[in-house]
């Protein structure tokens, strides 16, 4: 079995056990993201750094954005990260760069939705694959 | 060089046959497989042209082409397209068309592979390119056939009949080609060059068929005109040498008449749409409805499917409840389009809304397809000349669906939003679009065709 490629035949077995990213880019220019993290993926002095907004992610748009905000608090075993970036409503988001595999090297993989103005995905981020896996049920 | 000219050249006409038995059964016999082979072959042909469309989310997802060098590689084959209508057309007024329509069909396989092997963006628009030019070669082809074997009053039924071969290549294409590449179970997951490979292997059959069973003008047979045979008030003359510069003067002719300039601009607007829908309409279902690449190509297969009895009903409703007067059709069926359009991009997002509303619209739509794209042409048009006034449309037609693919895909990239995830040494991209621009310059296109169309009231036709 293709790791990738069979992956919706695996993913309801461990889906309770992943990090969960959530994304919405709204109208108004502001975008907002969530980020939930299992007990499982927990590092010493996590909480510091997801406190740190450019450790998750980082914008690329016509002008500068408001600094984002970051609150970062527990939730029984897991960790509850919310960020908010303000661009304004002519300042379009070209790119949303996810570096949060990068600052925490314990994720394997995380699931992911999107939500823009125009529509909404979800998927699912792993190491093992080159490419976002959309196929999830 | 000659000799490639001669192979192509129509041919002399055959000493006449005397025996009345004998010349009712010759034309029943190649009628009959003549409708048959053009409807087929042109259907079969089409999967050489529209397999791109299926391939294109793959394309993107896999960061091969932007959605702007996917509307420009799609745009360049209807650019050829064009081209290829317009000299093919002229040109097929001059040609064995049997051998004509092979070899375009057979050199549009040839082209489909040639693209299953570039990931670079001016040699696939090259070949694109190529490849709508040698698809040109089908449409005269078959419309020089329908002209030389069917007559003025039947020929609404079987250019109807003919143009649901578009149906027929959309529908394979739409359902067979998205099938091979979706994702199991709904589909074999094959990789996105199947999508190329496939389309090569059937027009390689079609072409074979073509040599095999289309015929040239009845009188290469021995065989009176269609309309001495049907005493239907036509005289069809065929050019041969000597009579060349006569049928060039008249080919020309088509230019002086001002209706076939609004026919020309109305069918560059439909096809707008037309082709918004069938390039880009798999990719909106999946990006912003949330359709898998097989339902949202099955979603366009109904379209494609309705457009079969579209074209027959068009065809039989003009001839017969309005003798043979194609504007009042024309107004019918363009609301038929219209309005399931607006509801589409506009209306609930219900399933069963979706599919209703699209079958409706390609039933809709492919009326004014046969209409547009030809048949009032042919009707306004001296009859001698029928490929040329098809090849006349045909260029603005396809200049029309070729803007509109580069302009659709650069609306689409300019909304473009990149989510990329830096994962060790991959970088997994989700890309996400924003059709709300490109979907008003499609319904647009449609009212400025449907109020072009309409215009025309009372045009009447010529023998």
């Amino acid at each position: 079995m293709d790791y990738c490629r069979d992956h919706y035949l695996l993913h309801a077995g461990h889906q309770d056990d992943l990090g969960t990213l959530a994304v919405t880019m709204a109208d108004s220019g502001i975008l907002s993201t969530e980020l939930t993290l299992p007990a499982s993926s927990l590092i010493d002095g996590i909480d510091e750094l997801l406190e740190d907004p450019q450790l998750v992610y980082t914008l690329q748009t016509n002008s500068e954005c408001t600094a984002a905000t970051s609150t970062v608090r527990r939730l029984d075993s897991t960790v509850v990260a919310t960020y908010e970036s303000r661009c304004g409503i002519d300042n379009k988001i070209g790119q949303l760069d996810i570096v949060l595999f990068d600052t925490l090297t314990s994720l394997d993989e995380i699931e992911v939705n999107v939500v823009t103005p125009a529509t909404q995905k979800r998927f699912a981020i792993s190491r093992q694959c080159e490419s976002a896996i959309f196929r999830l049920d | 060089m000659s000799s490639i000219f001669k192979f192509f050249a129509a041919g002399p006409d055959a000493p006449p046959i005397q025996d009345a038995a004998e010349v009712d059964r010759l034309f029943h016999h190649h009628r009959r497989n003549i409708i048959f082979i053009i409807t087929l072959c042109y259907g079969l042909g089409y999967v050489c042209r529209l397999a791109f469309n299926v391939v294109k989310k793959p394309i993107m997802d896999a960061g091969i082409f932007t959605p702007e060098e996917v509307g420009f590689i799609g745009s360049m084959l209807l650019y050829g397209y064009a081209a290829g209508k317009f000299t093919n057309g002229f040109l097929a007024d001059y040609s064995n068309v049997k051998r004509f329509f092979a070899a375009g069909i057979l050199m549009s396989a040839l082209l489909n592979f040639g693209m299953s092997l570039s990931t670079v963006v001016g040699i696939s628009a090259v070949l694109w390119m190529f490849n709508g030019w040698f698809q040109g070669f089908g449409a005269p082809a078959a419309v020089v056939a329908l002209a030389s074997w069917f007559s003025n009053h039947e020929r609404g039924r079987y250019y109807g009949i003919w143009s649901t071969a578009h149906s027929i290549g959309e529908g394979l294409t739409y359902l067979g080609i998205a099938f091979l590449i979706a994702l199991p179970p709904k589909g074999l997951g094959l990789s996105w060059q199947w999508g190329f490979w496939t389309p090569a292997a059937i027009c390689v059959l079609a072409a074979f068929l073509l040599y095999r069973y289309l015929q040239e003008r009845p009188q290469t047979l021995g065989l009176p005109s269609i309309a001495e045979w049907k005493h239907d008030g036509q005289t069809v003359v065929r050019p041969t040498s000597h009579n060349a510069a006569k049928i060039w003067r008249d080919q020309l002719k088509v230019l002086t008449i001002p209706s076939m300039w609004v026919i020309a601009m109305a069918s560059s607007s439909m096809y707008i749409t037309r082709y918004a829908i069938n390039s880009w309409g798999n990719v909106y279902l999946q990006e912003i409805r949330g359709f898998d690449l097989f339902d949202a190509n099955l979603f366009i297969f109904l379209n494609t499917a309705a457009g079969i009895l579209g074209c027959v009903a068009y065809g039989y409703m003009s001839d017969k409840l309005f003798d043979a007067r194609r504007p009042p059709t024309n107004l019918i069926f363009g609301l038929l389009e219209l309005v399931p359009l607006i509801i589409i991009f506009y209306g609930p997002t219900n399933s069963i809304v979706l599919a209703v509303a699209l079958v409706v619209y390609g039933f809709g739509l492919s009326g004014l397809l046969a209409s547009l794209g030809g048949l009032f042409a042919i009707d306004i048009a001296p009859k001698r000349v029928a490929g040329a006034a098809m090849g006349f449309i045909g260029i603005f037609s396809y200049l029309g669906a070729g803007m509109q693919d580069y302009i659709s895909g650069k609306l689409i990239y300019d909304s473009e939003i990149r989510v990329v995830f830096s994962v060790g040494e991959y970088s997994p991209t989700v890309y996400f679009y924003d059709y709300t621009v490109p979907i008003v310059f499609w319904v647009g296109a449609s009212v400025i065709s449907m109020v072009l169309a309409t215009s025309l009231w009372r045009a009447k036709s010529r023998d």
